[in-house]
């Protein structure tokens, strides 16, 4: 007896793998009556008048009529969408939200970009493009910008039980406006409303209690002039405005669907959008699907019909499934190959080919915390950044062709100076030994020869890619300034940022902290005002130059290019190379694999454009072996 | 029996409610809140405003767990009865936004950094999933651990019992995140068998928890991450099962059964065996909320949509209302596992009583 339990175990374990080693159900012939026009050959009375006598003569013609026809198709019940053009990638982490008012982590944005258009864009070179507006102009104050809409873009819903995709109706200069007073009213509480304080009254309306009085006079410089006009009115010039109205935050968005559902309005079935793609299914923590808007304006350039997959958050999972060619790509939405693959991926015949790695417009740097003695001495400050070997740390350490960085502002963004090497250059010498050089004579000048009785703390948010960075450049230290002590300290992020903010006590902040700053759009004014103005809360180094202040304030308010890209070389002048409130470390890079059946378009600011992307769905079936 | 279990759920209500408040009270002594950034990126002071006042952040700490706990109407109700106690009008010209109806009618709040849901339906969607996950896993543990503890018993001190216990001690100190990627490579990648990731089982389920299970897409998915999941446990059970075996196999009344005459094999099934399971069956309880519990690592690497991944990147999060009412599920978990263990202790072992 004990045999037979025995026995009916390991049966059971038995049917266990053989349950592994079977497949699904194979696919199911299904008869459907379908409606066809078929032309017959029909024989039918005619009455013809000839010689104004009226007879009746007999024909054979042929008729065109419409048959009900029974066929019986291979209908593959698992899969109806078989034979559609489909882009398999991965996702990296449930989108917090695909509210266009309230998405502000690059996965939200990247699905947002692909169903919801603004009134510009960007292409590929972090230009502005037209999009939704056609045309604009500004007028001769600077103040006022009218923009022309394009009359023919609609919103569109797809019915989540049939699969069809209808038109609502047009996008009017009405849904931008609503989309722009959306994201700005108090109880939207968007987290990037803030970008769009530039409009007239909009900081104001933002930040009064709703529930007040004076909150139903206040008024935004927004005005529809007609079904395809909208002007908006700017507190001051400024110039790089039309990438504001490129951002998600002012996209045009649907009022009825949105009050309709409230909070849940972006949920598949409920939603409805007006770009190239919109949502096909979103399971929650699962898995996302976008599907092709067969209504839009340039449908018949758009290939890909069906783009999205799981969501995954473990990089080297996704990575098998790439090897495997479950998926396309390990690009945006998705992770980026792991970097403890990089050195496999470089050296495999065909990996290398797949990886594709582009500038991306973010800078990695350490910020010295300038109030704080002993890095209240530009010197010592000066001594420390020129203590870097930048290409080690990228070619050891990161190992994604990073590009060692001399300015905060990243090339391809309007106003940078990464060209100019008068700015910074001491940081990124030809040969290390002249930086180190320079870096031991400045220390000796102000007071320390050789770091003696220099005792520093560098902080990092808690990641060990940021904590290998700052081993690497601990021991550069600790080679350049030998009598120095330099200790690494890590903080969980929300701490982290509790103890930089500019309000916190110095005490509690260390000498130098790890940040990196990306663009929200490509102007210099996102970068050099919005996080190093004296007023500014990202500016955690503290750095107070009125000066500096005035500069970025002034180039944020002229409309000259010109001038503005002179007063922006002069701030960087002034950050970098005259007190070096921070050191920049490198440019980042996009790391990317994309099978070779993918041909892709990537965008530096926003989602990239898969409207633009193309797949080889023959190459691609071929190598699943399909 | 039926007394003692009433006063047992009882007495959970008030320990669950205490754990609760030190859940809450922890969390926001943490540094830091869940709207002080956004990726990289820290925010305007006003924009905070903004997203605390539609969360009742602004709120004192007292109101703020009375609105979790018994929901905003009542909250603001008291504090219009007692007018004079100060909050009050706080309270009134933040009461535009319903948060949360209260635990008390099962509102467990809105989450804070996924916009717009509710942390009933983030548990709804997630917590039927990594049960799912459990239950497999427990069961691979058992059809795979208690053999394997019989068969080290019955041969103590052979080949076969070294072996196992090797296979054991092995089973205990493979790390998931080990297993997970090797299963991964041997499985999917090498022999091309069984799904990398993802989880098979769609809602809705039936009763809510259980999938469809002559579904081969659920198994396709359900197999490597469970055995991941239930190896430690299977290694825990045939150690448990072996030493449990070994001592009855010593007791009088086997060598009574055995002077009677009876054969070998009816002696361990019928006399030893049974008895020798006690052991392992009360611990099932615990052992399954350790997996369902501590399915987190195992979840990320097959990317499996279960809970594990909420309890976790709350905490980094601050999201206050995912984190309380995540770990007040698990605990709620926990006390019906041990109920259910001692209900299931007395009735197999009939000389313990409760009273």
């Amino acid at each position: 007896m004990f045999s037979k339990k025995f026995f009916a175990i390991s049966m059971l374990a038995v049917l266990l793998i053989a349950i592994a080693a079977c497949g699904g159900p194979p696919p199911t012939p299904q008869t459907i009556t379908v409606i066809e026009t078929v032309e017959v050959i029909q024989t039918v009375e005619v009455v013809k008048e000839v010689e104004g006598e009226t007879i009746t003569v007999i024909e054979t013609v042929e008729v065109v009529v419409e048959k009900e026809v029974e066929k019986i198709i291979e209908v593959d019940s698992e899969n109806p969408d078989a034979g559609r053009v489909r882009l398999d990638t991965h996702i990296t982490s449930e989108p917090p939200s695909l509210d266009p008012s309230l998405a502000t982590d690059t996965t939200s944005s990247f699905f947002i970009d692909q169903m919801f258009m603004g009134l510009t864009a960007f292409d590929e070179k972090a230009n502005v493009i037209p999009s939704l507006a056609t045309d604009w102009e500004v007028s001769e104050d600077g103040l006022v910008w009218t923009f022309n809409m394009r009359d023919d873009v609609q919103w569109v819903h797809r019915d989540p039980s049939t699969g069809a995709i209808s038109t609502i109706r047009p996008v009017t200069a009405e849904d931008v406006a609503f989309g722009i007073l959306r994201t700005l009213h108090p109880d939207t509480a968007s987290d990037y409303a803030y970008i769009l304080y530039i409009i007239a009254g909009a900081e104001e309306y933002n930040t009064t209690d709703p529930a007040s009085e004076e909150f139903a006079d206040l008024e935004v410089g927004v005005e529809v002039i007609d079904e395809t006009t909208i002007q908006i009115t700017v507190m001051q010039p400024a110039a790089y405005f039309p990438s504001i109205v490129g951002q998600a935050t002012t996209y045009a968005q649907p009022a009825e669907t949105i009050e309709q559902y409230g909070d849940n309005w972006t949920e598949a079935g409920n939603i409805v959008t007006n770009g190239p793609y919109t949502l096909r299914d979103w399971r929650h923590s699962a898995e996302i699907f976008i599907e092709k808007n067969p209504e839009w304006i340039k449908a018949d350039q758009v290939q890909i019909e069906i783009f999205g997959g799981p969501i995954i958050q473990e990089a080297s999972t996704a990575m098998a499934m790439y090897e495997n060619n479950e998926l396309d790509t390990m690009a945006d939405p998705g992770d980026s190959p792991p970097l403890p693959d990089m050195d496999r991926i470089k050296a495999d015949a065909q990996m290398s080919k797949e990886l594709l790695i582009a500038p991306r417009l973010c800078t990695y740097y350490y910020g010295f915390v300038n109030t704080k003695p002993p890095f209240d001495d530009p010197l010592v400050r000066k001594a420390f950044a020129a203590a870097m070997d930048r290409q080690s740390i990228i070619d050891f350490v990161t190992k994604g062709d990073q590009v060692p960085a001399h300015s905060f502002t990243p090339p391809g963004i309007f106003g940078n100076v990464a060209e100019d090497f008068s700015i910074g250059g001491f940081m990124v010498e030809d040969s290390y030994d002249d930086q180190l050089a320079q870096a031991q004579e400045w220390i000796a000048e102000a007071g320390y020869p050789n770091g003696a009785g220099l005792d520093v703390l560098l902080m990092h948010n808690t990641s060990e890619a940021h904590a290998q960075i700052a081993q690497a450049v601990q021991a550069m230290w600790q080679e350049a300034f030998p009598e120095a002590s330099v200790n690494i300290e890590n903080q969980e992020w929300a701490v982290y940022l509790k103890t930089l903010q500019p309000d916190s006590e110095d005490s509690e902040k260390p000498n130098i902290y790890r940040s990196g700053w990306c663009a929200d759009y490509p102007d210099a004014n996102n970068w050099l005002n919005e996080v190093f103005n004296s007023m500014s809360n990202s500016n955690y180094a503290k750095f107070n130059n009125p000066e500096y202040d005035a500069l970025v304030e002034e180039a944020a308010s002229v409309a000259d290019p010109e001038t503005r890209a002179d007063l922006y070389h002069q701030a960087e002048q002034i950050l970098i190379q005259d007190v070096t409130a921070i050191s920049p470390i490198y440019y980042y890079t996009f790391i990317r694999l994309y099978k070779p059946w993918v041909s892709v378009v990537i965008n530096p600011v926003g989602g990239d454009p898969v409207w633009l992307w193309t797949v080889d769905a023959e190459a691609k079936a071929a190598a699943r072996g399909e | 029996m039926l007394a003692y279990i009433i006063r047992r759920i009882l007495w959970s209500i008030p320990v669950l409610l205490l754990l609760t408040l030190v859940i809450f009270l922890l969390m926001r002594s943490l540094p830091g809140g869940p709207f002080d950034f956004v990726g990289d990126k820290s925010l305007p002071k006003s924009v905070v405003e903004n997203l605390e006042r539609r969360h009742h952040l602004d709120w004192p700490l007292a109101w703020q767990f009375s609105s979790y706990v018994l929901g905003d109407d009542i909250t603001g109700g008291i504090c219009t009865g007692l007018s004079f106690l100060s909050g009050c009008d706080i309270v009134q010209s933040g009461a535009r936004f319903g948060v949360s109806r209260g635990l008390i009618r099962g509102d467990l709040g809105m989450a804070l950094k996924l916009r717009g849901r509710t942390v009933n339906e983030l548990v709804a969607e997630s917590f039927p999933i990594s049960l799912q996950l459990g239950i497999v896993s427990m069961i691979i543990a058992l059809i795979i651990g208690v053999p394997l503890g019989v068969i080290a018993a019955l041969r103590q001190n052979s080949w076969v019992d070294y072996s196992g216990s090797f296979v054991a001690v092995l089973g205990l100190s493979i790390p998931n995140m080990v297993l997970g990627p090797l299963l991964i490579w041997i499985f999917p990648l090498t022999l091309g068998m069984l799904a990398i990731s993802g989880w098979g089982a769609k809602p809705p389920f039936f009763l809510g928890v259980f999938p469809n299970v002559f579904d081969w897409e659920f198994w396709k998915h359900a197999i490597l991450p469970a055995i991941t999941l239930g190896t430690a446990v299977s290694a825990s059970i045939a150690r448990l099962t072996r030493a449990s075996l070994l001592q009855i196999i010593r007791e009088d009344y086997i060598r009574t059964a055995r002077a009677k005459g009876l054969r070998e094999q009816v002696v361990v099934t019928r006399h030893a065996l049974k008895n020798s399971l006690i052991p392992v069956i009360t611990i099932l309880g615990p052992l399954i909320i350790a997996i369902v519990t501590g399915s987190f690592i195992v979840e990320q690497i097959f990317g499996i949509p279960g809970m594990g991944k909420h309890f976790v990147t709350s905490i980094g999060n601050r999201d206050y209302t995912v984190i309380t009412s995540v770990t007040l599920i698990y605990s709620l978990l926990l006390v019906t596992g041990n109920l259910m263990v001692d209900i299931v202790y007395g009735w197999l072992d009939p000389r313990i009583r409760y009273s």
